[in-house]
């Protein structure tokens, strides 16, 4: 493994620039639903 | 090819050779040459992730799949995003606090030498197969298409990486990357524009969708729970998932690209910017490809794909029976698309009834057309010795020779060479580092200097590039090599991903135990391939969920329990100096 010192145990727990981490998780996981949704959507319309 | 493609293709390509290079000169320090330096801001290493995983077959392959097949494809990524946010959240923490240069390191702080040695073998094994693929797949469409030698286009493609990734590592890597997939990215969109504007001008955006739709390739999700179908919402998100844990997590060429990150922050941003964009980054190649089936609605597409292959056709006597079904296939292409065209109006007048007639009509003139394709294929595989008769891999290639206009061309030619180039960059880097760190480092040269190891990484990756190459070279069996090195990788993926998540999750399970468990869930594993008809992305599952169950159970026999102590409750507590 690396020489270097491990990173600080605030580095672990550090936030994001933007939004907080549990938004940023929420935001990936409800763009994947509203791809999920917009793609029924699709194959619904267009069958 | 025009002289303006060739400038744009050269100068695209050199200026990004010659930035990654230039941005990487001096380096003499392993942190530098195998972990980037821990320079990476997220947007990099988010281009750099998602830079790795498209190879050109991606750029090459996908759109002829939506071509013919629709774009359910896209499912297959369903699971990605979810996997990035859980490898956000327990690896990368857990690798960063290890310091690790490779993946493989975390399981010998956490079980044993033989446990790493064992993941890093089928790491090299994988990969290094997979690098020769990289090079050789669109070598052989490339050369076939463009009329070069296949060795000139496997060196060319091979040469120029090799080059760089010796002189950089793996933040050259890191920095062509990131230039190379913002080119693919605009690429693919300019061919999606300029495909909608050579649709005739009476078509709207709207019919165009309606026209794939009547020909069944809008088909995006399929909600089958049938384990033997390939592509469903289930197995995109369920096996999706456990591969992409699998890929993201516990595959170096992957692994290195965040490891490369300025801060814990920066590479879990990349991760789950990488998260945000995959799926629609895939739904456009896709729809590119579906695109191209509506231009071809209204101009006259080539019989077979693979126009170099049905010129071999003319040389036989077969000649005669092939200049008929062409013949056969342009009326049948002036029926269906008069068809195309009243069902163009009728959607144009919302007229419901005439939609539904219209509709009827195309599918009944693209079955005719269909099967006259499908005649010059069984002529092709009766007059050729060596026929290759599946043309899907063309399709987008002959298409943008054909019809895109100059520069375009040129363009996304870079948008391709550029996909080869930074998927096999990765893992040459990925291949050198785990050989160093994971073999010549633990076991045969312990103790050398910094500069020692930098140097002997340099060695590996030319090695490992150059055995790449001679693969690509000589290569003669395609269909069959890229199908193995595919079934191989998905048959040993879940098993690995098995061994990292009981170390990141089963504290008290220990080596010998996981290193049984493994060996038991790769029988069930190879026994799943070989009896039965389960689509190969539940391989994943079944080869992790069983590493977990069975290690977890036999942790509870004698002789592979270990007394509890803080030595033996994992890695938080165990930090033993491997070197």
């Amino acid at each position: 493994m690396a020489n270097e010192p491990a990173p600080a145990r605030q580095e672990l727990h550090a936030a994001p620039p933007f939004l907080t981490w549990t938004g940023l998780y929420c935001l990936v996981a409800g763009a994947l639903l509203a791809e999920i949704t917009l793609f029924i959507a699709i194959t619904l319309a267009y069958r | 090819m025009s002289s303006l493609d060739w400038l744009v293709l050269f100068s695209t390509l050199g200026a990004i050779v010659a930035y990654g290079v230039w941005k990487t000169r001096g380096q003499q320090d392993m942190a530098s040459y195998l972990r980037g330096g821990y320079q990476d801001k997220w947007h990099t290493i988010g281009l750099s992730v998602m830079a790795t995983q498209a190879s050109a077959v991606t750029f090459l392959s996908t759109p002829g799949q939506a071509y013919q097949d629709g774009m359910g494809f896209v499912q297959f990524y369903f699971g990605l995003p979810l996997a990035m946010i859980v490898l956000s959240i327990a690896f990368i923490p857990r690798y960063f606090r290890l310091q690790v240069y490779t993946a493989y390191e975390f399981l010998e702080s956490r079980f044993d030498r033989k446990t790493r040695q064992l993941a890093a073998f089928l790491f090299l094994l994988l990969r290094g197969l997979s690098a020769g693929i990289t090079i050789y797949a669109p070598a052989i469409i490339l050369s076939s298409v463009l009329g070069w030698p296949l060795r000139l286009t496997c060196l060319c493609m091979g040469g120029l990486v090799i080059v760089y990734t010796v002189a950089g590592g793996t933040r050259a890597v890191s920095q062509t990357q990131k230039h190379q997939m913002v080119v693919m990215l605009g690429g693919m969109v300019v061919t999606f524009i300029v495909i909608v504007m050579r649709l005739p001008a009476s078509v709207s955006l709207r019919n165009a969708f309606h026209i794939a739709g009547s020909l069944g390739k809008l088909n995006i999700i399929d909600l089958s729970a049938d384990p033997s179908r390939r592509y469903t919402l289930w197995s995109g998100l369920l096996g999706g998932f456990f591969l992409a844990m699998a890929y993201f997590g516990t595959d170096q060429s992957q692994v290195q690209r965040y490891l490369a990150g300025r801060s814990i922050t920066e590479s879990r941003l990349g991760l789950l910017f990488n998260g945000l964009v995959k799926v629609p980054m895939q739904f456009l190649v896709l729809l590119v490809g579906v695109m191209v089936l509506v231009f071809y609605q209204f101009n006259l597409p080539p019989i077979f794909f693979n126009q170099p292959e049905l010129a071999r056709v003319y040389q036989t006597p077969h000649a005669a029976h092939a200049a008929a079904l062409e013949r056969e296939h342009q009326a049948a292409f002036a029926r269906k698309r008069s068809e195309i065209e009243r069902l163009d109006a009728a959607l144009d007048r919302h007229d419901e009834k005439s939609i539904a007639a219209a509709e009827q009509a195309v599918r009944e003139s693209e079955a005719v057309f269909a099967s006259i394709r499908g005649e010059m294929k069984q002529v092709i595989a009766t007059a050729l010795p060596h026929p290759a008769i599946k043309d899907a891999d063309y399709v987008f290639l002959s298409f943008v020779m054909r019809n895109l206009p100059r520069g375009i061309v040129g363009l996304l030619l870079a948008v391709i060479f550029c996909a080869a180039m930074s998927a096999v960059a990765s893992e040459l880097s990925a291949l050198a580092s785990t050989t160093v760190i994971d073999f010549y480092r633990r076991s045969l040269r312990q103790n050398a200097s910094d500069a020692h190891y930098v140097r002997a990484a340099r060695w590996f990756t030319a090695g490992w590039g150059v055995l790449a190459l001679l693969f690509a070279t000589f290569a003669s069996l395609l269909d069959n090599l890229i199908q193995a090195v595919n079934i191989l990788g998905s048959l040993f993926y879940g098993t690995v991903l098995g061994i990292f998540a009981v170390g990141f999750f089963l504290r008290r399970v220990q080596g010998t135990a996981v290193f049984f468990a493994a060996l038991l869930s790769e029988a069930l594993v190879l026994l799943l391939f070989l009896r039965t008809s389960v689509g190969f992305l539940w391989y994943n599952v079944v080869g992790c969920s069983a590493v977990m169950l069975i290690s977890a159970s036999v942790t509870r026999w004698p002789g592979f329990r270990k007394p509890r102590s803080p030595a033996a409750c994992g890695m938080d507590t165990q930090r033993r100096t491997t070197p």
